[in-house]
């Protein structure tokens, strides 16, 4: 059964009318991942919004259905919502300094968290959040733990915003173009942290980006969203090698003729 | 004989917590016509070299040539003089704000040519950028993020500059309006117009540059044909760049 | 700008209530039905045919001496505005380019200026310049001037490291020509909003030190010592202090409205509710 499935989900803005996404459909197994590539103003971020049940005001889902663990999530209350975020669905985001309060240390808002979702002991939520810290590869995790966030990088941050992501052990992790701000080598590290969390703990992922293959790397399905409609969806291989609508054609064709790959095809 | 002439070039900040070395003996030159991609992270000191090269920073050692001037140790008055001959632009990468939010269009790109004491209309530099004259009248909040950094380049070509420095033109922009500036770019450049890209992304220039050069900690580790850098990295740290920049080649082997 | 806080109910209402103000300081001395300085037999009289407000202590037209103490009082606050803005902007925007020891030393003289007891400094400056109005409001104008040198000297900041203006460099501009095409516009709505904070605060302060009789030579007539005159002799005309007041407070109301006023139609989010309201006057038209 799906963990996270969207069934021709369309989102409007109440307060004028107008249709942002018209119509997302895909299901992700549990420990499966799958790519949405779009760009500011494709929809991609309200689809995952939807999903986290953190709309905007005046947003809603206004046709289609979302199923979380099986569950139509169009009836959940909010204390239902907050019950689930973070222990069945959880996310990061771009731009990682503004998720943390500058005044607290990095270590003690991950601790809350699993004292709060986890209802752990201070000793305890303390040393689980160390071993998170550890475990997203921070190095010095007890060091971390007790620094403030302006004393961390960008990639250091993100990295602590994804422990304190799956501290309650979500099954489903969305990343918003999580890497987005980052050095091509911290991305290139994370994305492996994304990989390798999957890998061994059977986190489902939904990863957004604007970059095709930031996407590619990482997924086996792919959506690719402009204009809030899906111009194309299907295996990655496929949407590559086969690419049927222009817009998917021109991303590609911009790695071609500007990225790296004129030269790696040649070698 | 070159265009850009940068030897053994040491830049120090002056902190409270002492001296932070941001260039230590970078050379670099670049030819008329040349496009020259310099790679570098987040506290390479690839800003740093851009800023040194315009004059808005002091050099510690070294020496700056520019079409053959001498400019590293120019007074703020031999700058001014120098700069009004325009052989250097530059174009920020937040195209948001890059242009005064209170001038209109045409009062932003009126303003090198006033500058260099010209009285003519900027509406042929629109046209370069191909850009419609209507927008003369708007104010850059009224254009799109595409639109605005065509605007900005516009605006750097006014003085008709033989080296432009780009510092990540097209990373806040959409697809469709990264491969309009892209080859917009790459017009200039066949034009004779030589271009610096300074990006922290290998990937978004290999396209585009005859030469990558690599900073990793204000030193420039690299300096290649950008095939051959790309091709046979000599540097560590140029393989692991070149390793990190997510391509669509991982999925599809060619 | 005068356009768009036209625009605003509450920007009219401050530039009718100042307009008024100001037209009184023109025109009140010719306005006035007796002279101000000649007193009578009738003193501390209750509001008549001939004396609309009333006579004070020494029988002297009431009404004429607020509207002959308009001019003063008006010019007083204006004055002190010109000094307080010529004074700080001026260097405000400049430690932003002159460098660091400018920088440094107009800092720490605005830091002076802030920590001197402001009433205090005046009665000392006035006793040794001389009393009179123009050495009494310079001294205020002065004492203000930190102010404008703060708010000049953070928009100034705000802007000096903006890409627009490291572009303008790079095309050859001078500190002067950047100051003029993008420093200037930028530093102009917080200077009026302070200026129309000013202004009331100087004619409060006009007020009160022509109520201690500082500024201004006692048979003079001024708004403030109207005040102190009416408060001597309370017990005689109690509700007397209620009119020099009301127009103090109508004045300094005004300012702050218009200072308001100021705020909310400068920078982009005046430009957008200006626009909004462009665009639903097109659609009521329409």
């Amino acid at each position: 059964m799906s963990i996270l499935e969207l069934e021709n989900v369309r989102i409007r803005n109440d307060a004028d009318g107008r249709e942002l996404v018209h119509g997302v459909s895909f299901a992700l197994q549990p420990g499966g991942v799958v790519g949405i590539v779009g760009e500011s103003g494709s929809g991609k971020t309200l689809t995952c919004r939807a999903a986290l049940g953190i709309l905007p005001e005046h947003f809603v889902v206004s046709d289609g259905r979302i199923r979380l663990d099986g569950q139509d999530v169009a009836g959940l209350t909010r204390r239902q919502w907050t019950a689930l975020r973070g222990t069945t669905i959880s996310a990061v985001f771009q731009d990682p300094a503004s998720y943390l309060n500058p005044s607290l240390t990095v270590g003690s808002q991950i601790a809350e968290v699993i004292r709060v979702k986890r209802g752990a002991k201070r000793r305890a939520a303390r040393e689980r959040a160390i071993e998170l810290l550890a475990a997203v590869r921070l190095r010095d995790p007890a060091v971390v733990y007790g620094q403030y966030p302006h004393e961390l990088s960008g990639g250091m941050l993100q990295r602590s915003l994804i422990a304190a992501a799956i501290a309650a052990e979500p099954r489903v992790l969305i990343a918003d173009e999580a890497t987005t701000a980052l050095d091509v080598t911290v991305q290139a590290e994370i994305l492996d942290l994304l990989a390798d969390l999957r890998r061994d703990t059977g986190l489902a992922l939904v990863v957004v980006s604007h970059d095709l293959a930031v996407v590619a790397q990482l997924c086996e399905r792919v959506l690719v969203m402009r204009a809030g409609e899906v111009v194309e969806q299907g295996r990655v291989e496929q949407v590559l090698h086969q690419p049927r609508h222009e817009y998917t054609r021109l991303l590609i064709e911009e790695h071609e003729a500007y990225g790296l790959e004129r030269y790696l095809v040649a070698s | 004989m070159s265009l850009l002439e940068i030897s053994d070039l040491h830049v120090h900040y002056r902190r409270r917590t002492g001296r932070l070395h941001a260039l230590r003996g970078v050379d670099l030159s670049i030819g008329a016509g040349e496009t020259v991609g310099v790679i570098g992270e987040t506290g390479s000191g690839k800003s740093t070299l851009a800023r040194a090269v315009l004059g808005l920073l002091p050099v510690s050692r070294g020496r700056i040539v520019i079409d053959g001037e001498d400019v590293t140790r120019f007074n703020q008055r031999q700058w001014r003089s120098f700069r009004r001959r325009g052989v250097v632009q530059y174009v920020f990468q937040d195209p948001l704000r890059s242009l005064d939010p209170d001038l209109t269009i045409e009062e932003s790109l009126t303003e090198p040519l006033r500058l260099q004491g010209r009285r003519d209309s900027p509406n042929h530099l629109l046209e370069r950028v191909r850009l419609d004259e209507s927008l003369l009248t708007r104010l850059p909040a009224e254009l799109s993020g595409g639109q605005r950094q065509r605007v900005a380049v516009a605006r750097a070509l006014a003085a008709e500059p033989r080296l432009i420095l780009l510092d990540e033109p097209v990373s806040a922009l959409d697809s469709a309006n990264r491969v309009r500036v892209l080859e917009l770019l790459k017009e200039l450049r066949d034009a004779g117009t030589a271009l610096l890209f300074i990006s922290h992304d290998l990937g978004s220039v290999a396209g585009i540059a005859d030469r990558i050069a690599v900073l990793h900690q204000g030193e420039l580790v690299e300096d290649g044909p950008t095939r051959q850098v790309v091709t046979e990295p000599r540097h560590d740290y140029t393989k692991l760049l070149i390793s990190s920049v997510p391509t669509l080649r991982k999925v599809v082997p060619a | 700008m005068l356009r768009r806080v036209l625009s605003l109910a509450s920007g009219r209402i401050a530039a009718g209530i100042l307009t008024f103000i100001v037209l009184l300081a023109v025109l009140g001395p010719l306005l006035a039905p007796h002279d101000p300085l000649e007193g009578g037999v009738d003193v501390l009289a209750a509001p008549s045919g001939s004396h609309w407000l009333g006579t004070d202590y020494l029988g002297r037209d009431v009404l004429s001496r607020l509207l002959d103490g308009s001019r003063v009082s008006v010019l007083g606050s204006v004055q002190v505005a010109l000094v307080a803005l010529v004074a700080g902007v001026i260097p405000g925007i400049l430690s932003v380019y002159l460098g660091t020891v400018f920088e440094w030393f107009t800092l720490r003289l605005a830091d002076t200026l802030i920590a001197l007891p402001f009433l205090v400094f005046a009665v000392a400056v006035t006793a040794l310049l001389g009393n009179g109005i123009p050495q009494a409001m310079l001294t205020v104008g002065i004492l203000i001037s930190p102010l404008f040198y703060r708010v000049s000297r953070a928009a100034t900041l705000s802007v000096a490291r903006s890409p627009y203006v490291e572009a303008a460099i790079i095309s050859g501009a001078s500190i002067g020509w950047v100051v003029r095409r993008h420093v200037w516009v930028k530093v102009l709505p917080p200077i009026a909003v302070a200026l129309a904070n000013t202004a009331g605060v100087g004619f409060v302060v006009v007020s009160s030190l022509t109520f201690l009789g500082i500024g201004v030579q006692p048979p003079a007539p001024t708004w403030g010592g109207v005040l102190a005159a009416d408060l001597g002799y309370l017990s005689f005309r109690p509700w007397a202090p209620l009119v020099p007041t009301a127009l103090i407070m109508a004045t300094v109301w005004a300012c702050n409205l218009l200072a308001d006023a100021i705020r909310d139609v400068s920078g982009e989010a005046g430009r957008a509710l200006l626009n909004s309201r462009a665009v639903r006057r097109r659609h009521v038209h329409s």
